[in-house]
């Protein structure tokens, strides 16, 4: 499943807030996305899930432009966990997660054992399987952006897109939120503002002002030169006596 | 319960355990048949039933046979569909727009068919080619458009200072309509039919015939068609429309599919009992309370209260001032105007 954005734009009442870019996911990588606040990160991500149209090139998923799919058929191949969501509803976690069955399910085909099953897994991977009857208004924030994830993994993507989904998550949660990303071998897309985080990625995508500034490797996209223009910090690299990994440590430029 | 997988998940009961919802379906009407001024008894209403349907020649006093047949179980029967009808609506209506305060009366849709259906009765626009529940569609299509198209000038949305907005478009609305259905009377309608009107736009079941009920049969079953139909859509907007969208729920197709089929409901109803306020908005809360948020239920749930809430209204507005009845938007707007400030005031707090 290879998901592809080919020049795309998108304008709102006379604002640009995206411009000609051009990038591909291909099978089973993370790509992280990374820039300073509303430098189009979300608008990038609703446009990649087909959510709004791009109002010039087009978004390609598996060859097929995003156009011509129902919202169905992009709901079974993509899963979108949005910056924030929220319901004043009294639901249970469980039947938050079980809307991730929805595009799988239709007034003729009804709820299924297996549909239980898709849950009941998801709830576990990250880690609510005991919160599953508490209601959604009781949970913390950390545990809602949990659960979120757990509605998009019941939909079985292949696709995922994540937008900022370690916000409001404690350390060892986002860690956990990482490393599941990571070795679910499902296509990611993951908005980040952690670079240490964002070195985790395969590739790196960096947004400013709705330009595509660089895309690739994380080691060579958040060199010095990108750090100073786009987000004004420079840094420098430490060694992790532990395993020798390189962490960074940014200070801002005056 | 719990599973092997660890997971604990809710026990379903079996179609078995629903079996008293055919039993409320036949015995509301009954009920509020029985129930009046003058109290027939039930065994009095079953024969006179069975005359009627099937000549089993039970020796009933004409008058009651009158009664029962010609006046009370019409009346019943098109307020328990109305009530199910008005609450599907407001149901349908907070849940596509994320707004607790929604509900035909309140956006001005139902103001919006009173004014075509008045537009058709006494001006005759139309003429003998509309009848009014036309002309009440009509009527409640423009004040849906034009209260939507007003609040999304004024940012209405789901947040709550949105759903503020949602609201003020709605009661700007419902002013305007009500101003010309006014003008309407003022200008084109004789003493006797302006008195007609107005006893009618508040509300009321009088003079309600088998033909009504037909009608709002009809309504009440296109309304819960639709709504059960998409009650999985329904659920989908839990967390907003875009989260909908994400969900593969197609939602501007199911939006107007829902609101269409709503508005027809509404108009049809508006035009056999006028404007009956507040069910629509206060059911579905009722029912949340009961059964949760989950419309697989919840539709259901709103639909058997409106049912039993209009019906008994229907008997408090026959029974309540001797030798009188009341229009029936009185009472509900007796119970719904309390139970309206305590919603206001809930989801002020949980804004
Ligand atoms: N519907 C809209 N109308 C007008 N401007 C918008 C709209 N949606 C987004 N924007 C603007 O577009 C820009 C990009 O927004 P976007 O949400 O994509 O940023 P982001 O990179 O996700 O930011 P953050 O890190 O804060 O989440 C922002 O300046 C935002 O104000
Ligand atoms: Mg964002």
């Amino acid at each position: 499943m290879i998901l592809e954005a080919r020049h795309v734009r998108r304008r709102v009442r006379g604002r640009t807030l995206l411009d000609d870019v051009s990038l591909t996911i291909s099978t089973g990588e993370v790509l992280g996305l990374v820039g300073p606040n509303g430098s189009g990160k979300s608008t990038l991500m609703r446009l990649l899930a087909g959510l709004v149209r791009p109002d010039r090139g087009h978004v390609i998923l598996d060859g097929r432009p995003m156009a011509d799919l129902s919202q169905r058929e992009i709901a079974r191949r993509i899963a979108l966990v949005a910056q924030s969501a929220e319901t004043a509803d009294r639901i249970t976690v469980r039947d938050a997660v079980a809307l991730g069955r929805t595009p799988w399910l239709d007034a003729l085909s009804p709820w299924s054992a297996q549909d239980d099953a898709e849950v009941a897994h998801a709830l576990r991977r990250v880690d609510l399987a005991h919160l599953a009857l508490r209601d959604w208004s009781t949970l913390s924030g950390g545990e809602r952006q949990r659960a979120h994830i757990a509605r998009a993994l019941a939909q079985t993507p292949q696709i995922l897109l994540l937008d900022e989904p370690t916000n409001h998550l404690d350390i060892r949660h986002q860690l956990s939120v990482l490393d599941l990303v990571g070795g679910l071998g499902v296509s990611t897309v993951i908005a980040l503002h952690d670079l240490n985080h964002a070195m985790r990625c395969d590739r790196l995508a960096v947004l400013q002002d709705g330009r595509l500034q660089a895309l690739g490797p994380p080691a060579e996209v958040l060199n010095p030169a990108i750090l100073a223009q786009v987000f004004g910090v420079r840094a420098s690299a430490l060694i992790d006596p532990q395993d020798g990994s390189r962490i960074m440590r940014f200070h801002p430029i005056d | 319960m719990t599973t092997d997988a660890g997971v604990m998940v809710r026990p379903r009961p079996g179609l078995a355990a629903w079996w008293w919802v055919p039993l409320l379906i036949l015995a509301a009407p009954l009920a509020g048949t029985a129930m009046g001024e003058t109290p027939i008894a039930l065994g009095t209403v079953l024969r006179a039933f069975a005359n009627q349907l099937w000549d089993a020649g039970y020796a009933v006093d004409p008058i009651d046979q009158g009664i029962v047949w010609s006046y009370r179980l019409p009346r019943a029967l098109v307020a328990g569909a109305c009530g199910a009808g008005l609450a599907i609506s407001g149901l349908v209506l907070q849940t596509l727009l994320r707004n607790a305060l929604a509900d035909p009366y309140l956006l001005g849709i139902s103001a919006g068919a009173s004014t075509g259906a008045v537009v058709v009765a006494v001006a005759g626009i139309g003429g003998a080619f509309l009848p009014m529940s036309a002309g009440a569609l009509l009527g409640a299509m423009a004040a849906f458009g034009m209260v939507t198209g007003l609040a999304r000038l004024a940012g209405g949305g789901p947040t709550a200072r949105g759903a503020a907005q949602i609201v003020l478009a709605g009661i700007a609305g419902s002013q305007l309509f009500n101003a010309l259905t006014s003008f309407i009377i003022a200008r084109s309608a004789s003493a006797e039919q302006a008195r007609g009107i107005m006893f009618w736009l508040l509300g009321n079941l009088s003079g309600v015939r088998w033909d009504d009920v037909v009608l709002a049969v009809a309504a009440v079953t296109t309304a819960l068609g639709a709504a059960f139909w998409h009650v999985r859509s329904l659920d989908a907007f839990t967390f907003g429309s875009e989260s909908a969208a994400s969900l593969g729920v197609p939602v501007r197709r199911v939006q107007a599919v829902l609101i269409l089929a709503t508005a027809a409901a509404t108009a049809a109803m508006v035009s056999i009992t006028g404007a009956i306020g507040f069910v629509g908005l206060v059911v579905p809360h009722a029912a949340r309370l009961l059964v949760g948020s989950r419309h697989a239920r919840l539709v259901p749930a709103s639909a058997l209260i409106g049912m039993v809430f209009l019906i008994a209204a229907d008997v408090i507005a026959r029974m309540l001032v001797p030798g009188q009845t009341l229009p029936i938007g009185v009472v509900t707007a007796l119970v719904g105007a309390p139970a309206f400030a305590v919603i206001l005031i809930r989801a002020r707090s949980a804004a």
